[in-house]
């Protein structure tokens, strides 16, 4: 009889957990169809574009680096390329306690072009939201615009990503980043797929219509009145970016999103190194999740689509776990025998099913990405995606219960961690899986390719 | 000495010249759009409600259809097959049949049977050594089979009749059967350009979900009839709506790869 009840109660708390599953994912299924549907269409992007060129503030642009040597070189020679006018431009390299030969290929090129401003630091708290607290006392500029060392702006970028700062509401500005190294290995493939959905289909749709884009820490910029006025960086996030984001927000900022200010970037191409930097990004989400979601419930000034946005985007992560939930409560229904008998096991599977297409919602925005990109081939990747999307959710969970193990004891959190670098230096990046490496520039701004070995 | 101005095209056609400029400026992949209009909505929705209508409609006739094609194929992979039973999908729906094979009990299996889990354990560890995005999954499908393992032997006379399993499947895949034409307009109707291409590929994947289920049915059948139930939720999970989840992308991937060729060029994501 006892175990009956137990049984009963058993699958009572397996069924409300398949049920609490699908409700979530049900949501985010919704906000993801809506996105990409809302993107197809691209209803009123203000992105300034007519600007470009036209509004010229004096900017300072910051390099923070740490043991970079690999990609020091190209991400300084790129800027420098950068035709904004040089009276009104500074750049800052930071170079933040490396130990190869960033400091060398820093001094060199501040050597060279008196625009560059070193910083080295050699002591004092890590990471980039430290750096940067140090590097913004030197800057200038009106706006700071930030790129990492294995970026590669082209000679447009720095007044694409200036002009939307026109618009006074504009507290921080987003471009778009691009994966350069896409035939670096299946993952990288996998990787350039959830780029494109990420920027050319989530960020643009969210800024279209009126919410938030996410500041991203790089191919970006934010106006130092603002940044003075929200208190500037937050050296103990782990995700400065999205840190930035909220609390402009929550002062009544917004952030603007450029999708033609295109930006290569190298993606992670191990396992190993984008587990990392999951883990990274996970832990300063959830932080920030719970930093913020009170305010932004509070806040009279955003309207209620806006909150539930802002609330959805802080919260993605926590689906990882509630979609394992779910499996392993449809596992549980279906050990226990009982439950053959009636329907709700079949509902139940129907339901996990439900999860999968739900999930769905999410390929559909790198279908929708891939279509607006023209991206023919590496489309075909994408029922692979899956092998992403298990090793991802694995990954988000195991991090999750490292954040809320720590937060229940008291621990420290992981600290900051680089992403590690593959391309060589001086190549200015990996073939990208056709035999060609990106070389040099057109007088347009394009990046060129030639094949490998070629002169 | 008289210099000649000439005018029009200097071709020897006289629209030539015309041919030679862009009907419109090549939009730059940041701003480009596809025309998702009420009236695509409306048809989509459509075409979701009559499919799925018919699906519910002719319910039993599909179950029947995707008996008989599972006989067939159970028939070519030499699974025996004692008959067929009928087993009440849903409530107020007339049963639908399903095939009667033996599935033996744990204590019943062959020892290579559950060598063969042992097998599948090892291959499943390699893979995950091997390749390091697949450790997740690698690693859940392992947990499926310690499991079913455990189970298994702390209950070594479990059985689970194919009729019941056959139940099951056919629930499973009625909803998805269901849900397939809302989620499939929304893929391939709602951004295709061409409307007619668009209604082809929802129809081809609701063909193929029903087919492909068929296939996948007697695959798990066969692995229980010679394995017990040892595979039992490996299979459940791989081969049930993992599978639905995979072939609907394979379709969708496709379906881009051509939609994409077509309205944008087939050229680089670097040249446009």
């Amino acid at each position: 009889m006892g175990i009956q009840i137990n049984m009963a109660i058993l699958v009572l708390i397996a069924r409300c957990c398949v049920l609490f599953t699908v409700l979530v994912l049900t949501i985010y299924a919704i906000r993801h169809y809506w996105m990409g549907f809302s993107r197809l269409k691209l209803r009123n992007p203000k992105d300034m574009n007519e600007l470009v060129g036209f509004m010229m503030p004096r900017i300072t642009v910051m390099v923070p680096m740490h043991n970079e040597e690999k990609v020091a070189a190209d991400v300084l020679q790129a800027l420098v390329d950068c035709d904004y006018d040089w009276s009104r431009l500074q750049i800052i390299a930071i170079n933040d306690r490396s130990t190869d030969g960033t400091r060398a290929i820093v001094d060199r090129y501040a050597e060279k072009y008196p625009i560059i401003q070193p910083l080295h630091r050699d002591s004092g708290q890590g990471g980039k939201p430290a750096a940067l607290i140090d590097a913004t006392q030197m800057a200038t500029g009106e706006i700071i615009l930030l790129f990492d060392a294995d970026y590669i702006p082209g000679r447009a970028m720095l007044k694409m990503l200036a002009a939307p700062f026109a618009d006074i509401e504009v507290g921080a500005v987003m471009g778009r980043v691009v994966p350069h190294n896409v035939g670096g290995s299946l993952l990288a493939g996998l990787l350039s797929l959830e780029r494109a959905a990420g920027y050319q289909s989530a960020q643009q749709s969210r800024f279209n219509n009126g919410f938030t884009a996410q500041f991203g820490g790089t191919v970006g910029g934010v106006r130092m009145s603002a940044l003075r006025a929200i208190g500037g960086w937050d050296a103990s996030s782990l995700t400065e970016d999205t840190d930035l984001t909220f609390r402009l927000l929550l002062n009544g900022w917004r952030v603007a999103y450029v999708n033609r200010a295109e930006c290569y970037e190298e993606v992670p191409i191990s396992w190993l190194v984008r587990r990392r930097q999951l883990v990274r990004w996970v832990t300063g989400h959830t932080e920030c999740l719970h930093k913020y979601w009170p305010r932004i419930l509070a806040a009279n000034f955003l309207s209620r689509m806006e909150k539930i946005d802002a609330l959805l985007l802080l919260a993605m992560y926590l689906t990882a776990p509630v979609m394992v939930l779910g499996w392993l409560a449809s596992l549980v229904l279906f050990f226990v025998e009982s439950a053959h008998e009636v329907p709700i096991l079949a509902i139940a599977m129907g339901f996990v099913g439900y999860q999968l297409f739900a999930n769905q919602a999410t390929f559909m925005e790198i279908g929708v990405a891939c279509m607006l990109d023209g991206s023919r081939e590496r489309m075909l990747l994408m029922p692979l995606n899956i092998l992403n999307f298990f090793a991802s959710t694995g990954a988000i969970c195991n991090a999750l219960m490292r954040f809320y193990w720590r937060k229940l004891w008291g621990n420290d959190g992981p600290g900051w961690d680089k992403t590690k670098r593959t391309r060589e230096p001086g190549a200015g990046g990996p073939e990208n899986g056709n035999g060609l490496r990106i070389v040099g520039r057109t007088s347009n701004g394009l990046y060129f390719s030639q094949k490998a070995g070629e002169e | 000495m008289v210099v000649r101005l000439k005018t029009g095209s200097p071709n020897p056609s006289g629209d030539s010249g015309r041919r030679t400029r862009r009907v419109a400026i090549y939009p730059h992949r940041s701003v480009r759009s596809l025309p998702v209009t009420a009236t695509r909505l409306v048809v989509a929705l459509l075409v979701s409600a009559i499919l799925c209508g018919f699906t519910a409609y002719y319910a039993i006739e599909l179950m029947s259809l995707h008996g008989r094609i599972a006989h067939s194929l159970m028939g070519f992979a030499g699974i025996p097959v004692k008959g067929w039973e009928a087993v009440s999908v849903f409530p107020g729906l007339q049963p639908a049949s399903a095939p009667m094979t033996e599935i033996p009990a744990f204590s019943a299996v062959t020892d290579w049977a559950r060598m063969l889990v042992i097998a599948a354990i090892v291959i499943l560890l390699l893979v995950s050594r091997r390749y390091v995005l697949t450790r997740n999954l690698a690693g859940f499908l392992m947990f499926l089979l310690i499991c079913s393992a455990i189970v298994n032997s702390v209950n070594p006379d479990l059985t689970f009749t194919s009729q019941t399993f056959g139940q099951i499947w056919l629930r499973g895949e009625m909803l998805v059967w269901l849900l397939l034409p809302w989620v499939a307009s929304l893929l391939f109707l709602v951004p295709q350009p061409n409307v007619a291409e668009g209604i082809f590929w929802v129809l081809m994947v609701q063909v193929y979900g029903v087919l492909f289920s068929a296939l996948r049915m007697v695959f798990c059948l066969g692995v229980l009839h010679h394995t017990g139930l040892l595979f039992l939720p490996l299979i459940w999970f791989g081969m049930g709506t993992l599978s639905d989840l995979l072939f609907l992308l394979f379709f969708y991937s496709v379906s881009v790869y051509r939609t994409s060729g077509r309205v944008w060029g087939f050229r680089s994501t670097w040249q446009s």
